[in-house]
């Protein structure tokens, strides 16, 4: 018995040290980023909100049922104020071109005249944009920050959530293969 | 003498704003009662403020710290209980937004590891001390020993 607790002691270096590698390995996946915070959205409905539209737009504001029936439904927050979201922007409007892709907005703690002016200058990609000016509805999709971009499907649920603005990069191999995967 | 109570006074001085109220706090959102206040309070030191990884909503200036702490305040006031009010919370943010994470199944390895961690060593301080000879320190020398013993310390200077 002392032999078999003893042969099994010389292999726990080895064992420590293949749980090591295993943790390090895991650490160095160049997609893994430290920083993502895990949406408990995700896979679960959209919450229902409801936005009154942003004076001067010209657009419809944010009904609940908006949120289900297209394949898919793509919840971007945004805000005037936010120099990403100006990044990020031409990639929205390259969505908007998607097919089966309805696009709405939300626009988080922003002055309506300076939401108005960002869209007149760099193009309207959305059907609808909701008005959050006390952000409430940020904090009912769980956001941290704008801009942020969550994809639904038919059914309203919630199937991915990305962070921070959507480059070209991102959009191409990232975002527009969720998109289709999504539709169907 | 006046010096050590002008140093005082300063000291005195120094403590009072930290002693009860947070800088982030402002005045303007405090609930006019008291005990609702306090039970707001010890619900914000629970609650991180979810853009700066390591402060709870109570130490922060955050635009969306002072969301929440709004939001929390106004459900305190409708007479929610804490655990409707976190509840609220971990549903849009996840156990992220909890400073202390919730003790379930996900979370049983964070939980326990202390306790493997001192059971593996207590474990290996165990094996290793059984399997170590008793020292006996009262047990006398051998004839050899003894003749070493005494070869060492040389013939006797009487």
């Amino acid at each position: 018995m002392r032999k078999g607790t003893k042969g099994l002691l010389f292999l726990l270096p080895s064992l420590i040290f293949v749980a090591a590698a295993a943790g390090f390995l895991l650490g160095l996946d160049p997609e893994r980023d430290p920083g993502a915070i895990p949406s408990p959205l995700v896979d679960h409905a959209a919450p229902e909100i409801t936005l009154p539209p942003v004076a001067g737009l010209n657009l419809p504001g944010i009904e609940p049922e908006m949120l289900r029936g297209a394949p898919v439904t793509v919840v971007n927050l945004w805000a005037s104020w936010c120099a990403p979201c100006r990044i990020e922007h031409p990639q929205l409007m390259a969505l908007a071109e998607e097919p089966g892709v309805r696009m709405l907005g939300i626009d988080y703690r922003d002055r309506a005249d300076s939401a108005v002016r960002f869209l007149t200058e760099l193009g309207n990609p959305f059907e609808a944009v909701g008005f959050d000016v006390k952000g409430r509805a940020g904090i009912d999709w769980g956001i941290t920050g704008v801009p942020e971009t969550f994809f639904l499907d038919s059914e309203g649920r919630v199937r991915h959530r990305h962070t921070g603005p959507i480059d070209a990069d991102t959009l191409k191999n990232n975002i527009l293969p969720r998109v289709r995967e999504i539709a169907g | 003498m006046r010096l050590l109570l002008a140093l005082a006074v300063c000291f005195v001085a120094l403590q009072v704003p930290h002693s009860n109220q947070a800088w982030a706090i402002d005045d303007r959102e405090r609930l006019s009662d008291p005990a609702l206040e306090e039970r707001a309070r010890t619900l914000f030191k629970e609650v991180r403020c979810v853009v700066c990884q390591n402060q709870s909503i109570d130490d922060s200036e955050a635009q969306i710290a002072k969301d929440l702490r709004i939001i929390i305040r106004e459900q305190i006031q409708e007479g929610k209980n804490e655990e409707q009010i976190l509840g609220f919370l971990t549903a849009r943010y996840g156990d992220y937004v909890l400073l202390e994470p919730p003790f379930r199944a996900g979370t049983l390895l964070l939980w326990l590891s202390p306790l493997i961690v001192l059971l593996a060593g207590g474990a290996i301080a165990w094996t290793t001390l059984r399997g170590r000879p008793k020292a006996e320190a009262n047990a006398p020398l051998s004839a050899e020993e003894q003749a070493r013993l005494d070869k060492l310390m040389g013939p006797d200077p009487k």
